[in-house]
């Protein structure tokens, strides 16, 4: 009962988030215009900034900070690490790189290649995951904290990598890049919904299929071999459904870090350790985060925009010191 | 005879710096038996455990489990094998906080969609025979260490395996629990012909079993039966050969 109350709060959060989402901005919006756009009478300006504006940035927002929250909560799951972030494992910094890469070698204007530029994102982030979680099985048997270790090690080289390419950029070249990884959210056109939402939508409802396995993967590794569970293959699955969560959504949101760690935390201390409630508190919370840092980048400086990603580090930023504070690692 | 090893050789590290834990062992342990594997630290018992048990692969040698030779399996049909045949304690009682007693204990069947029927009566059985079905709908923390091990212990008969495997089951356990837990263990293998092997560096819970294996630097160093001796007799027998191997140290 108590969880349930907690839940209606965190969706009337939500849902008051979205709704202040949808009527604030450059071009306000009132109720008498949304009266006007149910009745069908709008203006084409108004319908405009609703449908082609709004409304896809809300919804990218809104499922990208779900799909970084779950991806976070797998990787704390099976590394079982609460610290564990998919930004860590180095999904960022290749993101990133893909994103240098298209910038050098393919620039031009972002409506040539609409799609290009989170694809190669998205490629970037995966293959850096996947080159990882081949590294971390030399020495044998995978293990989860080696694999976060070497996931640290290769995202520093990886960004190392980035910023020797911008050496060469030019002004514009620059801006853009810094742009990602400010943690823009350019990805926000109907396109870009397409291309991302469904996605993310159809590997969550795979997570969801696992959540039996994920509470399981609390217990040792030698237990659940004796139950007869393949240990290695649960957490390969998981690690590769992680790493394709958060890849999309940072190839349409850029590189947002915290989320991913945060949501998953705030979820263990208002619901426990029930890994069914996690998953959706989590997708919640990722959500209410990620659109309220959007909304509040929005709005602090209006009429200028203050980048979603460092609205997310300068909340999420106090909050890990504190995590840690309390935790008495300081 | 239900686990025969013939030659088990195990070492770890690389090919610069090796360590040959288990020397060739070789081992029969018949149906119905209940055996404990006794040494020092580093004398390798838990690694001949993990290797009977298929948790860990041999580097050479065979094992055989009524006839088959899971050395050879496949690692599929291992894990089935383990799901269908094997039994584990732990030292640490490896139990979910966010389940009851009761699910915590079903869980190995909740894995093979059994019927609900089926489930409820093995669950009454070994709740009832290691006495702790009235904790049923309680939560972990909210039971004693010695009743979490046992529930612990519950989990592992209730799919009626052909041998259970222990691993300092005692470990965290004050001499109360840990003598309540043996003697469960050991109703349990008389009443259901269960095999049960276990490791211990504990003189006084392997006095439960019914053979007792020592182990030094890899090797069987002797074996001892208890027969139709008292425990307490055997108890005996087992400090002074424990005091000849000189392994009464401190164990992890």
């Amino acid at each position: 009962m108590r969880n349930q109350f907690k839940f209606i709060i965190i969706i009337a959060l939500l849902v008051a988030i979205l709704v202040t989402h949808l009527f604030t901005g450059t071009f306000s919006l009132t109720w008498t215009d949304l009266l006007n756009i149910l009745t069908n009478q709008a203006s084409a300006d108004v319908r405009l900034v609703l449908f082609e504006f709004r409304m896809p940035r809300i919804l990218v927002v809104l499922v990208c900070g779900a799909a970084l929250a779950l991806s976070g909560l797998i990787l704390q799951v099976i590394s079982k690490n609460p610290l564990a972030d998919p930004g860590i494992i180095g999904v960022n910094a290749g993101s990133g790189f893909g994103v240098v890469l298209f910038i050098t070698f393919i620039s031009g204007s972002m409506s040539q290649h609409l799609y290009a530029l989170p694809l190669m994102s998205f490629v970037g982030g995966l293959l850096t995951v996947l080159i990882i979680f081949f590294l971390s099985f030399i020495g044998g048997a995978f293990k989860s904290n080696i694999f976060i270790l070497i996931g640290i090690a290769t995202a520093m080289g990886v960004t190392g990598f980035v910023y020797v390419f911008t050496s060469v950029f030019d002004e514009t070249q620059m801006e853009m890049l810094n742009r990602y990884f400010a943690g823009n959210i350019w990805g926000d056109t109907w396109p870009f919904v397409y291309i991302s939402v469904p996605y993310i939508l159809i590997i969550s409802l795979f997570v969801f299929f696992r959540i039996r396995e994920m509470g399981m993967l609390n217990l040792d590794d030698e237990m659940l071999t004796g139950f007869g569970m393949n240990v290695n293959k649960e957490k390969i699955i998981l690690i590769v459904l992680s790493a394709m969560l958060s890849s999309l959504a940072v190839s349409v949101c850029g590189a947002i870090s915290f989320i991913g760690l945060i949501a998953p935390h705030i979820s263990r201390m208002l619901f426990g350790q029930n890994m069914k409630i996690l998953f959706f508190s989590s997708l919640l919370i990722g959500s209410v985060l990620l659109t309220a840092a959007d909304l509040l980048g929005k709005l602090i400086l209006a009429p200028a925009i203050i980048p979603t990603g460092i609205v997310v580090a300068l909340i999420g930023g106090p909050y890990f010191l504190w995590l840690l504070m309390r935790a008495r690692q300081i | 005879m239900i686990l025969e090893a013939k030659g088990i050789k195990k070492s770890y590290g690389n090919r610069f710096n090796r360590t040959e834990v288990l020397k060739g062992i070789d081992l029969d342990i018949e149906k119905g038996e209940f055996v404990s594997i006794m040494g020092a630290s580093g004398s390798g018992k838990t690694t001949l455990l993990n290797v009977l048990s298929s948790i860990d692969r041999v580097s050479s040698g065979h094992i055989f489990i009524e006839g088959e030779d899971i050395t050879a399996m496949k690692d599929k049909k291992l894990a089935n094998f383990r799901k269908n045949d094997l039994g584990f304690i732990f030292q640490q009682y490896n139990l979910l906080d966010t389940l009851t007693v009761k699910e915590n204990i079903l869980l190995p069947l909740s894995i093979r969609n059994m019927k609900k029927g089926e489930v409820e009566r093995q669950f009454e059985t070994v709740a009832n025979e290691l006495g702790i079905h009235e904790l049923g709908g309680k939560y972990p923390n909210e039971i004693s260490g010695g009743q979490q091990q046992r529930t612990s212990a519950a989990r592992a008969f209730v799919h009626q395996p052909k041998i259970i495997f222990a691993d300092e089951p005692t470990g965290a356990l004050d001499s109360k629990s840990a003598s309540g837990l043996l003697n469960k263990l050991k109703q349990m293998n008389i009443n259901s012909r269960s095999t049960i092997v276990m490791v211990t560096h504990d003189a006084t819970a392997a006095s439960y079993s019914s053979r007792v294996i020592f182990l030094k630097d890899g090797l069987v160093y002797s074996t001892l039966r208890k027969g139709e001796r008292r425990q307490e007799e055997f108890y005996k027998e087992i400090m002074s050969t424990q005091s000849v191997l000189g392994g009464v140290g401190v164990e992890s």
